[in-house]
């Protein structure tokens, strides 16, 4: 054995004894991970109630300040306080339903509409910076982000008049349907801020939007709020994948790759980060890492979780082309029909009671994937847990070192909707009872709650959990 | 004779410890005790995720009728079949259970109910059908006993019965 050997083998053995490896989105359809999968280590997991009486949460997040408080957001208009020690504050701290005498300013008629989520600014606790993403009832439903500027002496309560005052509206995306807008809005690890933002809506995308660059529908964006002059909205990171695709130049023919010619696209929009996304309502970034996980939410048969490494922006997750691993739209049975794959795989995908038209029912998945966010105590590295709407199931999804694994950790009786995380990095969880039914609207629905992500030797004593199916 | 249900019901939880394969045997067991209950006796229904008995905590303000009083006894619906109660039944059904279930009770969100497979162990029988309707299964079914009185939850499970009939 020559020394070059043997120190590559020395290092390789160095590489496998640590934790590092190089987790990526699956080459293969093979690779893309299903339910029945083990996590390393096998956690076990509780949900720990923190509080309840929420009306339809639809998402949670921490302002980062060192106050600890937990701000969860309702689908009506209003974020609502949740102090350390558990108590919620009686007044919201924001509450778009009274900043327009006309009305509530949020769009709640479709049970997919309202109040997404509201990102704090990361130097919050320095300008007062946050921002939120909702359903605007003026623009007939249009995707609003919208930032203010808390006043210090008010840090609990921004009032009607601090609202208005302050708003700076930074985008509008038109809706043409009432479903399918995506949602969440947050700060990456790189100061950015990522919006997820559905395909429009109605089924199929009519549109196409998730293959068209020249829209923002169907995407994940990424913008730079960070302006010196304030009468600009944002601006354009200038390693955004499409930063300079559409910039006007003049031609040059002769002489150029085709790969430098396809790199020109006079139409495509510079915000875009990835595409050919349906609905991703929550998305996280692994807070040790940076890498992204984005719950995008699948039509009839497939839901989907998608891994993309920290910075690897540029990524085509396929839709409408693609649902999860298989060619959309689904006609029968995909065994043995030859599809190719567009774009780039889910890590994970699970199936909906009918995986395909005419298949027998599966009880294994679920209807509408809610990610809570990445993991990394409890014997959990890296791994993404996510909540399915209809079978109260709590997947985590996490990589063993040769590939992604989906496995289920319980379920629940709760609708989840979403989550985010608290100040500690802890996982936090809301779920709602709201449905496709407009009886009730979202201030009369029975109440929600939030939890916590908990190891399931570490239940705080008398501490409520949730309850779930026995095993 | 009151409480044989309940002891059943942990006897089985034993036994699904110890050895799972007798589990099956062992439900059939105890579930035709709990059905074959004393007269008077009160059956006791269970949460349909968590198998732990049912908390009647919604909608404390409800008239019980007639007809909820002898369900808790009978474990059969009395509505079951009666035209008038169907068309309550499919009323309610419409409002609150459709969207999730379908028109056709095929389901979509929610479980096909025109077949014989079930998902939870008692939901094969009204005293299941009730436990799941009124204090909800996992997810998406969510406790119908919060939007509904009782009296509603025996006649929209009739209505869904004639699902099954109909095939
Ligand atoms: C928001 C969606 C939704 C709505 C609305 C809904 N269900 Fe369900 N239903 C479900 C889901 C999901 C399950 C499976 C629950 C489980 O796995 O425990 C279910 C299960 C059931 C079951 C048990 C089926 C089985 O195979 O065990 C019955 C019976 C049922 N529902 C009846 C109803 C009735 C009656 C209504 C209206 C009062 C209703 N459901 C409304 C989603 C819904």
């Amino acid at each position: 054995m020559n020394i070059g050997k043997l120190l590559g083998g020395i290092c390789a053995l160095a590489l496998s004894a640590g934790t590092v490896f190089a987790a990526d989105a699956p080459k293969t359809v093979e690779e893309v991970a299903n339910p029945g999968g083990a996590l390393p280590g096998n956690p076990q997991i509780a949900l720990v109630k923190v509080a309840d009486g929420f009306k339809d949460p639809i998402n949670v997040t921490n302002a980062g300040d060192g106050s600890g408080r937990i701000f969860v957001v309702e689908r009506v208009g209003r974020i609502k306080i949740v102090n350390k020690d558990g108590s919620v504050n009686a007044d919201p701290f924001l509450d778009l339903t009274a900043i327009n005498p006309l009305g509530n300013d949020v769009q709640t008629g479709f049970v997919e509409q309202g109040l997404y989520s509201v990102a704090f600014h990361p130097d919050f606790k320095t300008n007062g910076y946050f921002f939120v993403h909702y359903a605007s009832l003026p623009f007939n439903g249009d995707g609003m982000i919208v930032r203010f500027t808390v006043d210090p002496a008010s840090p609990d309560v921004m009032t009607a008049e601090r609202t208005n005052e302050t708003a700076k509206v930074l985008m509008r995306i038109e809706q043409p349907w009432y479903n399918h807008n995506g949602g969440q809005i947050e700060f990456g690890p790189d100061g950015m801020l990522y919006i997820g933002s559905g395909d429009g809506g109605w089924e199929g995308d009519p549109y196409e939007a998730g293959q068209d660059l020249s829209t923002l529908l169907a995407k994940m964006l990424r913008i730079d709020v960070n302006v010196e002059d304030d009468s600009i909205p944002y601006k354009i990171p200038k390693d955004n994948p499409f930063a300079d695709a559409s910039s006007e130049r003049l031609m040059v023919l002769f002489g150029i790759t085709e790969e430098q010619f396809s790199k020109i696209k006079t139409r495509s929009r510079p915000e875009i980060w990835s595409y050919g996304l349906r609905n991703p309502y929550e998305f996280a970034f692994d807070q040790k890492t940076g890498d992204l996980f984005i719950a995008d939410v699948g039509q009839n048969h497939w839901e989907e979780i998608v891994f993309e490494k920290a910075g690897d922006g540029g990524q085509n997750y396929g839709w409408p082309r693609m649902e999860a691993s298989f060619c959309h739209p689904m006609t029968g049975d995909p065994a043995g029909k030859p599809c190719s794959v567009v774009g780039t795989l889910p890590a994970a995908q699970y199936p909906h009671t009918q995986p395909f038209p005419g298949a027998p029912d599966d009880n294994t998945g679920g209807c509408s994937v809610q990610g809570f966010g990445v993991a990394n105590y409890g014997g959990m590295e890296g791994v993404y847990l996510a909540g399915d709407w209809c079978s109260g199931r709590v997947f985590g999804l996490g990589h063993d070192g040769t590939k992604w694994q989906l496995q289920e950790m319980m379920q629940t009786g709760l609708q989840f909707t979403a989550g985010g995380y608290d100040e500690d990095g802890m996982v936090l969880a809301v779920n709602a009872s709201n449905f496709y039914l407009a009886d009730q609207g979202p201030d009369s629905n029975p109440p929600g709650t939030l939890w916590r992500v908990v190891p399931a030797n570490e239940v705080p004593q008398g501490a409520e959990i949730a309850e779930a199916v026995k095993k | 004779m009151g409480s044989s249900g309940t002891l059943c019901f942990f006897a089985e939880k034993e036994i699904r410890r110890l050895m799972r394969i007798f589990y099956c045997a062992m439900f059939l067991i105890c579930f035709g005790t709990a059905t074959v209950l004393g007269d008077e006796t009160k059956i006791e229904f269970f949460h349909a995720l968590t198998d732990k008995p049912l908390e009647f905590k919604y909608r404390k303000d409800q008239q019980l009728t007639e007809a909820v009083e002898g369900f808790y006894v009978s474990g059969k619906n009395p509505y079951s079949g009666d035209a008038a109660a169907l068309a309550d039944g499919l009323k309610v059904y419409k409002k609150l259970c459709q969207a999730c279930h379908l028109k056709d009770g095929k389901g979509r969100i929610g479980p096909n109910l025109t077949d014989d497979k079930w998902l939870r162990q008692r939901t094969n029988t009204d005293i299941g059908r009730f436990e799941i309707i009124y204090g909800g299964g996992a997810g998406a079914m969510q406790p119908f006993g919060r939007r509904i009185d009782q009296d509603d939850i025996l006649k929209v499970m009739a209505y869904i019965d004639t699902f099954r009939t109909k095939q």
